[in-house]
């Protein structure tokens, strides 16, 4: 508590004025009334009886003429104190400070980003807060740290002194603004998780940010929030950092082209860049990286305001196991979303499944030409397995790609559960029927209403009646879908050739939903048709058959076309189709990651990986960090999940936790070949390890200690930012009103909350002098009465 | 020719000449007036019957009641007798304090004289003591109508000095008025209360009938001072600067219990007492005092 006086040199002038109650005190002993007085003895005895009352009370007297006296000095003096009468406690009022660090907060803005900015509004509302009236309490959340599963308050319910400046300064310090895209209603709803609900206090939220249209342009779910803080008393300010918004160019998607990820095929990819300004762009020039070396980039001519453009371009690797593309525009005012990567783990091929029964794979024998060609000049990466639909029941089936099941009659049960289960877990699996296909027996145990792999329950085979007037090719593609797309682009004319004269047709009570209808027939019927809704993988069913063997005669007039029920196998656009249809069934697991999800590895078996594993990341912020995994068995797993534990603290490595070595590994790319490493037996030994510091785009590798190796075996994931938060439009106040549409919620600018230095907020005490020399006279002219100095009311004596 | 006019104030003389002084106790006197003998027998004036016991005089057996109702009853008749008065005058230097018309020894004499002068004109006799810490002036008790010039002079000769030492000067007229009769002290009373009791009960021992006209100021009954004061005793030595109010519940406080002890006092001794300010009419306060007389005898 400091203090001191505006006009301190009055304090020594007055000092003297505090002996002037002692004087008149004195004069008055000396200025009274003789009188010669008979009772002197009754006099006497009751000076005596009354002497020490009357000496007390008339020492309380001077001394409260006194402090009035010196009362009035002081208020002359105007007395300044830091932090008022905090000490004398009242009810606690809390700041609660929720601060937007999400990546849209770099924006710079003159010499300062909107962060930096926020950081001196944070340091404003802590100043206002260190001189108001009271007890003060300051809390501060990241926007970026709320998002986490137990956040950490950078200030918790700190209890602002005077030099609390100095305490809040190198607290916002340590931090700069984020690359998450973290939004304001996890800050709230953190809220109730880190704060006590029991205290009784005034509290105060803040939430200081850009208010960035993507999320305030329309709150509700905000809204809602926000009007339960109000029901609950609490005061709630929307501090507005930046009030006008700058250019911005955000790379919001760069990712493969459907197709087979191998090596030595081309895997195309495409960078999607957005304008985020109010300009037209024109030449953006996208720089590109491959494996941390410099390419040759690709420029984007012309980018409307608002509007995004794409460009495609191919990667080609020889070499299997982890490899890493970035695409990096010029800096502007945001940098995050100038950045972003694309990585994937190459094997040398994929493993693909196709099941006949026909012994003479007649309809298997396309799909083997198509997916394994062996000419090296068009390698396709791919390695195709033919095998009876038996194969199904009892083998595992997770290191195939896909898996494709052409002329089956029916399968058995355990095949029927093996693919469910397979497709559960991401898998590809497309169906062509066959001259024998049990329509009755699909309909039952693969459709089942809905719940199965089959997306259409099947009536019956029908044929596709010949009509030379029509203009129809006999397929009408949906050219939006992937497996089709590619003949919209390139306005392939070899399709329109393809002839269809026997189909499956659906029961005649069932219409397919249009969007799972990849194809139709000239009249409508569909002829491939997917279904989405089992698990996570993909399911295409060709209601036709493949076996280019001669057709029945029913419903064919053409006696070329009766040969054969489709001539499809037999055209370039089959190739095609295939290749884009094992590129859609394909399991996508290069797929990128937001930041700040944690990359786990786990199920790593003792015998083949050490104890070290080297996490590194690649990109714009390189580092490398070496953690030690946790030795646990599936029991151990079991017992210990999601607990925390300490590794050695003398080795060179960080924490990690432990995690389920029961579940399933994402990461099966690298299990290619090893067919039994799903299904460890109950006491295996496996390694886990997490790490949970991925807040930064880039690309991030887990290289394991390979125990038969003197090379390390790589993970590889991509971490990328949210691409909308680099849409810098900031909503304006009335908007903002409105969309939170609620009295009572004060918004301001940056600029409202004032300044000043500490000395300059101190409070001028004269107030509380003044009001206490009110009290300190009314309780003198009291005393003054009590002690009998006061001449009684006329009439009544002398 | 002493000033006799200053202490006679004429309305307070009418006024106590409408009014008849009775004594309480009847001291010894033969001279027949209208004070009431202490022994009952043949007088004048009927007082009243009681009932025959045995040892009654059958001289005063009233036989007409007996012949009328055949019972025995007994007159009984007032006995007037002389009246042999001494007044008592307190001239000592309290008794000159005083900030109203008149200081409590102009008021002690004027009310002594006043006295004088109703008791002698009702035939009866007077004498005069003024006493200070020994008797000042001493005149002898007379029934002549001239004798009030001689009261008068007494007190005013007395200027008020020195302190009171009230037990030697009754022991003094105990000696000097041996007869009994009745004893008037005019006095503020600013003595030792154990000698003072003392005295009153010697004078009683004596057969004297005693009144006490307690004369005091408002100022000491009331202590309504204000402002600082330094009050210096007038027989006392000692002095007091002081806030007199802050004072004031401690010092009426004293006061009371002062005056009740004395109350007590006089009551004990069976001497009638009375309290009287200088601010209150002479007049009222003798009346008020003669009429307590009477009917404290009517009750005996």
């Amino acid at each position: 508590m400091e203090s001191l006086f505006l006009n301190p040199s009055l304090i020594f002038l007055g000092l003297p004025l505090l002996a002037l109650p002692i004087i008149i005190h004195l004069i008055n002993l000396m200025r009274h009334r003789r009188i010669q007085w008979a009772a002197m003895e009754f006099l006497l005895a009751a000076y005596k009886k009354s002497k020490t009352w009357v000496i007390l009370k008339q020492l309380i007297l001077l001394l409260m003429r006194i402090a009035a006296v010196a009362a009035i000095m002081f208020i002359v003096a105007q007395p300044m104190m830091q932090g008022g009468l905090d000490f004398l406690g009242g009810e606690v009022t809390h700041h609660i400070v929720l601060l937007d660090d999400s990546y849209s907060m770099s924006d710079v803005h003159g010499t300062e980003s909107a962060y930096e900015i926020a950081q001196r509004g944070v340091m404003q509302i802590a100043n206002k807060a260190a001189t108001a009236r009271g007890a003060q309490e300051f809390t501060l959340l990241r926007f970026s740290e709320a998002v986490q599963e137990n956040p950490e308050l950078d200030t918790n319910s700190r209890r602002v002194a005077a030099d609390f400046e100095s305490t809040l300064e190198p607290v916002l310090g340590r931090h700069e603004a984020s690359q998450t895209a973290s939004g304001p209603e996890a800050a709230l709803d953190s809220l109730g998780r880190v704060l006590d609900e029991g205290r009784d206090e005034n509290r105060i939220v803040y939430i200081v940010s850009d208010f960035r249209q993507n999320e305030w342009e329309s709150a509700g779910a905000l809204r809602d929030k926000i009007n339960r803080l109000k029901e609950q008393g609490v005061q709630v300010k929307l501090i507005r950092v930046v009030d006008k918004e700058n250019e911005n160019l955000t790379i919001t998607s760069l990712a493969a082209v459907p197709g087979v990820r191998a090596t030595n095929v081309p895997i195309e990819l495409e960078v999607t860049v957005k304008n985020n300004g109010k300009n037209v762009k024109r030449n953006v020039a996208v720089a590109l990286t491959e494996d941390g070396l410099e390419r040759s980039g690709v420029t984007i001519s012309e980018i409307q305001p608002g509007a995004e453009e794409s460009r495609r371009f191919s990667v080609f690797y020889q070499d299997t196991g982890s490899h890493w593309v970035e695409a990096r525009l010029p800096n502007d005012e945001v940098h995050a979303d100038n950045h972003r990567y694309w990585a994937v783990d190459l094997p040398l091929e994929i493993s693909v499944l196709i099941c006949d029964e026909d012994p003479e794979h007649r309809s298997s024998h396309y799909l083997d030409i198509v997916l394994n060609a062996r000419a090296d000049e068009l390698a396709t990466g791919i390695t195709t397995r033919i095998e009876h639909p038996r194969y199904l029941s009892d083998h595992d089936l997770s290191s195939f790609q896909s898996i494709y099941i052409t002329n089956f009659s029916r399968l058995e049960d355990a095949a029927v559960a093996a693919l469910e289960d397979y497709v559960q877990n991401g898998g590809g699996v497309a169906f062509f029927l066959g001259d024998d296909t049990q329509a009755r027996w699909v309909t039952e145990n693969l459709y089942r209403n809905g719940e199965g792999l089959f997306p259409v329950p099947i009536a019956s085979k029908v044929g596709l009646l010949f009509d030379s007037e029509s203009r129809t090719p006999d397929l009408v593609p949906n050219l939006d879908h992937p497996v089709f797309r590619v003949f919209g682009i390139s306005k392939n004319s070899f399709l329109n050739k393809v002839t269809i004269s026997k189909y499956w047709a659906l029961q005649a009570n069932f219409e397919a939903k249009d969007d799972l209808v990849l194809c139709r027939l000239r009249n409508n019927a569909p002829l491939v048709v997917e279904n989405r809704s089992f698990g996570s993988g993909r399911v295409v069913t060709y209601l036709m058959s493949i076996d280019n063997a001669p057709a029945d005669t029913l419903g064919s007039v053409d006696t070329q076309q009766v040969e054969r029920k489709s001539n499809w196998t037999s055209n370039p656009s089959f190739v095609v189709s295939m290749m884009m249809l094992q590129s859609y069934l394909s399991k996508q697991k290069e797929g990128s990651f937001e930041i700040g999800a944690p990359f786990d590895v786990d199920n790593l078996s003792v015998e083949q990986f050490g104890a070290d594993v080297e996490f590194a990341r690649m990109g714009q912020y390189p580092m490398t960090i070496k953690v030690q995994a946790i030795e646990t068995t599936s029991e151990d797993a079991e017992n210990t999940s999601g607990e925390t534990d300490e590794v050695d603290e003398d080795s060179d490595v960080t924490p990690v936790s432990l995690v389920d070595s029961g579940q399933d590994s994402d990461d099966s790319t690298l299990d290619s070949g090893t067919q039994n490493s799903a299904n460890p037996d109950e006491n295996t030994k496996t390694r886990t390890a997490k790490f949970e510091e991925t807040d930064i785009a880039g690309v991030y590798e887990a290289r394991l200690q390979s125990l038969g190796s003197s090379l390390p075996m790589v993970r590889i994931r991509s971490y990328n930012v949210d691409p909308a938060e680099g849409r810098l439009a900031i909503t304006p106040t009335e908007n903002l009103a409105a969309s939170i549409n609620l009295d009572g919620v004060e918004i301001l600018n940056i600029a409202d909350l004032g300044g000043g230095s500490g000395a300059a907020q101190q409070s001028n005490m004269s107030q509380y002098l003044l009001y206490g020399l009110i009290l300190l006279l009314i309780g003198e002219q009291m005393l003054a009465y009590w002690a009998s100095y006061h001449t009684p009311i006329p009439g009544g004596t002398r | 020719m002493p000033d006799s006019r200053r202490f006679l104030h004429p309305e307070a003389v009418r006024r106590l000449g409408r009014m008849e002084l009775r004594a309480r106790h009847i001291v010894e006197g033969f001279l027949s007036g209208m004070h009431r003998s202490p022994y009952f027998g043949q007088s004048i004036e009927f007082l009243q019957h009681r009932e025959y016991v045995p040892g009654d005089d059958l001289r005063h057996l009233d036989w007409k009641v007996w012949a009328r109702q055949d019972r025995y009853y007994i007159k009984q008749f007032e006995e007037e007798t002389n009246l042999r008065c001494t007044l008592l005058v307190d001239v000592s230097n309290s008794m000159r304090y005083g900030r109203g018309a008149l200081s409590k020894f102009e008021y002690a004499c004027t009310a002594a004289v006043s006295m004088a002068y109703l008791i002698l004109k009702q035939q009866d006799a007077v004498g005069c003591v003024a006493f200070d810490e020994g008797i000042r002036n001493a005149i002898p008790i007379r029934s002549r109508r001239n004798h009030l010039d001689s009261v008068i002079h007494a007190l005013e000769v007395s200027e008020p000095r020195d302190k009171t030492d009230i037990f030697r000067m009754m022991q003094n007229v105990a000696e000097n008025y041996p007869r009994r009769g009745m004893i008037i002290l005019f006095s503020d009373l600013f003595v030792d209360r154990a000698t003072l009791f003392k005295g009153l009960r010697m004078l009683r021992q004596r057969g004297h009938d005693v009144l006490i006209v307690h004369i005091m100021d408002d100022d000491e009954l009331d202590f309504t001072f204000n402002g600082p004061m330094r009050f210096d005793g007038m027989e006392l030595p000692e002095h007091l600067s002081c806030n007199p109010r802050s004072l004031r519940d401690a010092y009426l406080e004293v006061v009371g219990d002062y005056l009740e002890e004395v109350r007590r006092g006089c009551a004990k001794n069976t001497v009638d007492y009375a309290l009287v300010r200088t601010s209150e009419p002479l007049d009222a306060a003798l009346a008020a005092f003669l009429s307590n007389r009477l009917g404290m005898h009517h009750r005996n």
